[in-house]
């Protein structure tokens, strides 16, 4: 990757060597990175330790170590004749630490939270897809779809407020608008991607669920300019998709990068016929600058993200008869023949983002960091509309936020270490009236105030403990219109009287929403040695969240269901208590990791169906949040056999199960019973890896009963049909293969098939199974340039 | 220094704050407007008003009688301020049809009239249609606007498709 010639001077001969080891335990580190910062000397530590760096200049010179699970070690040294050192570097106590260089791949966020890392070779391999099917490749991690292509990843039975994704130090906003919007992440932007199941993410919020954490990588300060070029194409959806990226880098810290990607497709295919308007196009791009010193790091950077999507067109139903006609038909109520055009309905997004990060390091290795970011987020959405230009959306909303973190983080040569920081968020919405349709989320401003302290005891190799607090004020104050026959029928003329402001000619009330929450979670995270290659995990959480603006709120049809959904003014925080416990064996021939959670969620918020409401399209059922007392239980299984010396065989497992308290009933939209099998073989002639792999998706017994009547006019007579909108689909395998071919150290080519059997199916976590099968066979192809 | 740069953030945060309360205008009301809540049968001499929310009046026919019969639609979320939705039914003709469905009980026979607007596949959209009373009887009529139906030659509300943007269920009785 990296090129560049060293200028040598005539005196410069001398050498500068050493082994690296463990303060703790002498032993030696291999692969640990020995370089005098701002300089080209830079060698790997080897098999014993040890490092050599030739042809010095004499002079003084910052010393760094970088290696895999430790903390960076920084020394000055003055070079005037040969040296010999041994240096040692604290092996275990990174636990806080967030300093990543490229090839740290392991490095985790905390050393006591089960977490994930994905590789840059994942995060390649599914650069032309989502976000949500990247993470969905992990055990315990499902994907929450509406159509094709609004996806959101669930983990551990748990989505939307409960799973913060963290991007450039801060939280992603638009969660806030409800279950059918998706992250607006380009998948070509990430670096680097941790995730974190359970409550261990104190630094970043209260998710309940998990962390999806992505990062930039560190540059190495060196003169030089390199990059890639990555593109694709998918039979099905005849999607076509690209990216550049191009990195500058400087001996004097200083870093740039400039980043572009388009992704486009066209209707997808099921077995039986083409998914009509279930096209997207999205353009993203993005670019940072930065300088990186021995004491102090600034990145600026700006991104833009905007993707329009179509809507599948049998979804766009009116009313509960056209839901049962749907459902009660096999295919689709409108197939037309392949078309790139997106027509309505169709979503448009737009993410805006600025950010700015400052680090300074301490001598005594501390370091301090101010982190703001604002994220503007926009959605549009397009319904036919009679006598209106169907170019005026009857969704248009404007969230912008402003999120500025400041975090301390001690010196950990210790056994004893910390961490602690403070959030300001700033948040306003706003939907444009413009619409001619009631807001589904009002206008409203949020400020949130939120600080955390995190503490790690590492009081020997054998034991880590760490301890998480932190504290939030969130306060909202939202002015929305209600009709005065809905305020009354939600009961709200009593408890709410007082915030009316005015009542309107055409009955509506204004009324003024001051809503204040406050959030005290916790956590104590253990890891322990329980033999040579075994460790385990133990996490406790109490993670409390405040109820999000569309759980308040939402107000409105739901056209992609035939639903009306109402928010309540009367929920509150909920609180969830969760434990994890998790054994893992990272090495030998059999890798295995078991990881088991009981969640127990006080309040849990969630949507369902509250009665019947007549409007003129017909009957329509009312959805309503309400909280109830939950429970949930499940476990994650990985595996890894590597029983010949390039052949592996991979999996994974995961079931949880949940239930509401109160009267024992299933919880909505818990994934079902799933496991992935592959077998991969690597290295065939040093350049080919070809895997195949199985997918296998239970049906979900465990469903709540939501179904509801309808009359249809059938052979003369009105009936009453039920309206099955509850009954899961059939379980369901899935084959595919993946062939990748590295013609040298810069390219890359590779050749998949998804779905290879074509079997038409559809998914249980898709809202628009009642509509159409799932996609069929794909062949997927990239190509993958690096310079 | 570093309190220095956290004194300026916290004012700042505070600048932001002020900034952010001072924002103190309403948000404009939305009447929807495209919501049909009025739905109008002018059945011979005779007007049948359907109000979203209230049930439809019951509609009286006499045994043997042909009624010329046309439909209106209207949104009437502002009662100061009705609109009539029909004329953009109109003018959106190829991508509307109404469909009638009549309970077996009631003798009763609706078809597109002469004066009726041309839509998809050269049909009447059956804006204006004649109804004749062939039998006695009581039982229901229900009327829906569809909204991109994708075939107005069936018989069945299934054979028709499209989205529904009106149902509406009327009482009938022929005596």
């Amino acid at each position: 990757m990296l090129n560049s010639i060293a200028l040598f001077s005539q005196n410069c001969d001398l050498r500068y060597s050493g082994y690296v080891l463990d303060k703790y335990d002498n032993q030696p580190q291999v692969k640990a990175l020995v370089e005098f910062i701002e300089t080209d000397y830079q060698v790997l530590s080897d098999e014993d330790g040890n490092f050599v760096i030739d042809g010095i200049c004499p002079g003084e010179y910052n010393l760094k170590i970088t290696h895999p699970g430790c903390i960076d070690f920084f020394k000055k040294v003055s070079i005037e004749n040969n040296l010999s050192e041994n240096i040692f570097v604290n092996h275990r106590i990174n636990q806080l630490d967030e300093v990543f260089v490229e090839d740290l791949k392991q490095r985790k966020l905390s050393q006591t939270s089960i977490e994930k890392n994905f590789t840059q070779e994942l995060i390649q391999k599914f650069s032309s897809k989502n976000l949500a099917d990247l993470v969905g490749t992990i055990s315990g991690v499902s994907i929450l779809k509406t159509g094709t292509n609004v996806v959101k990843p669930i983990i551990n039975g748990v989505y939307g407020s409960r799973v913060l994704i963290v991007q450039d130090g801060s939280k992603l906003q638009d969660h806030e608008w409800g279950e059918d919007h998706a992250p607006s992440i380009d998948v070509n932007s990430i670096d680097r991607l941790q995730l974190i199941k359970g409550a261990m993410g104190l630094q970043y919020g209260n998710a309940i669920g998990g962390i999806i954490k992505i990062s930039p990588i560190e540059f190495i300060p060196k003169d030089t300019l390199f990059g890639g070029v990555f593109a694709s194409y998918h039979d099905n959806g005849k999607l076509n998709s690209s990216s550049v990226r191009i990195n500058k880098t400087k001996k004097n810290g200083f870093f740039t990068t400039l980043r572009m990607g388009l992704k486009s497709s066209g209707d997808l295919k099921s077995p039986d016929y083409f998914l009509t308007n279930s096209g997207y196009n999205e353009k993203s791009g993005s670019f940072s600058i930065g300088n990186k010193s021995l004491n102090r790091m600034w990145r600026l950077g700006y991104s833009i993200f905007r993707k329009e999507i179509g809507i599948l067109k049998a979804s766009h139903v009116g009313n509960p008869g056209d839901i049962f006609r749907a459902l009660d038909s096999d295919v689709p109520t409108i197939i037309n023949p392949y078309s790139r055009k997106i027509s309505h309905p169709r979503q448009l997004t737009t993410h805006n983002k600025v950010f700015g990060n400052y680090n300074l390091y301490f001598k005594n290795l501390s370091k301090i960091n101010f982190n703001y970011v604002y994220q503007k987020n926009r959605r549009e959405e397009f319904d036919f509309r009679l006598g209106l230009s169907d170019e005026i959306p009857s969704i248009d909303i404007t969230l912008q936020t402003h999120d500025l973190n400041i975090d301390y983080e001690s010196n950990k040569s210790g056994s004893l270490s910390w961490k602690t920081g403070l959030k300001v968020t700033f948040q306003d919405n706003y939907s444009d009236p413009e619409t001619g349709v009631k807001r589904l989320i009002p206008d409203y401003l949020r400020s949130e105030i939120g600080g955390y302290f995190l503490t790690a005891f590492v009081p020997s190799n054998l034991f880590q403990l760490e301890f998480g607090l932190r504290y939030d004020y969130d306060y909202i104050s939202a002015k929305k219109y209600y009709y005065i026959k809905t305020w009354e029928k939600r009961g709200y003329n009593n408890q709410f009287q007082n915030t009316i402001i005015k009542e309107t000619s055409s009955g509506q009330y204004l009324t003024q929403q001051d809503l204040s929450f406050q959030n005290l979670s916790s956590s104590l995270g253990l890891n322990f040695l329980i033999s040579e290659s075994i460790n385990g995990i133990l996490n406790f959480g109490i993670i409390s969240r405040s109820p999000s603006p569309s759980e308040l709120f939402s107000d409105g049809l739901h056209h992609g269901m035939a639903t009306i959904e109402n928010g309540d003014l009367r929920i509150k925080n909920e609180t969830a208590f969760k434990t994890s416990v998790s054994f893992e064996k990272n090495n030998g021939i059999f890798k295995w990791n078991i990881n088991g959670y009981i969640s127990n969620i006080n309040d849990y918020i969630l949507v369902e169906p509250s009665g019947i409401d007549q409007i003129s399209r017909g009957a329509f059922q009312v959805w309503s949040y309400r909280q109830t007392d939950a429970s949930f239980i499940g476990y994650d299984f990985d595996y890894s056999l590597n029983f010949k010396k390039n052949i592996y065989l991979n999996g994974n497992f995961s079931w949880v199960w949940a239930k509401e308290k109160s009267n024992n009933l299933p919880i909505i939209s818990i994934p079902p019973i799933n496991f992935k099998n592959s077998l991969l073989v690597d290295d065939i002639f040093e350049k080919i890896s070809f895997s195949i792999y199985q997918n296998y998706v239970g049906e979900q017994k465990r469903y709540p009963d939501n179904n509801f009547n309808t009359t249809i006019f059938e052979d003369g007579n009105f009936v009453d049909k039920q309206v099955d909108i509850s009954t899961p689909p059939k379980k369901y395998s899935l084959y595919g293969l993946s062939i990748n071919y590295k013609l040298n150290n810069s390219v890359n080519l590779s050749f998949d098939v998804e779905n290879i059997l074509n079997e038409s199916y559809r998914n249980y976590l898709n809202r628009f199974r009642y509509y159409a099968d799932e996609p069929g066979r794909t062949i997927i192809l990239k190509l993958n340039y690096k310079f | 220094m570093n309190k220095n740069i956290i004194s300026k953030i916290a004012l700042l945060s505070l600048l932001l704050i002020f900034s952010y309360c001072s924002k103190s205008d309403d948000p404009v009301e939305v009447n929807e407007v495209e919501a049909f809540t009025r739905v109008v049968l002018k059945v011979g001499g005779y007007t049948y008003t359907y109000n979203v929310g209230s049930p439809a009046p019951e509609i009286k026919l006499a045994f043997g009688e042909v009624y010329g019969t046309s439909i209106e639609f209207y949104d009437a979320s502002d009662p100061n301020d009705v609109e009539n939705m029909t004329l953009e039914v109109i003018e959106e003709a190829d991508e509307h049809y109404i469909f009638y469905e009549v309970s077996s009980g009631v003798g009763l026979n609706i078809t597109s009239n002469s004066s009726d607007v041309i839509g998809a596949e050269s049909k009447g959209i059956n804006i204006n249609t004649d109804w004749t009373a062939t039998d006695n009887g009581s039982g229901t009529l229900r009327v829906s606007l569809i909204h991109q139906p994708t075939s107005v030659s069936g018989t069945t509300r299934a054979s028709l498709g499209g989205e529904t943007d009106i149902e509406v269920d009327w009482p009938i009785v022929v005596a």
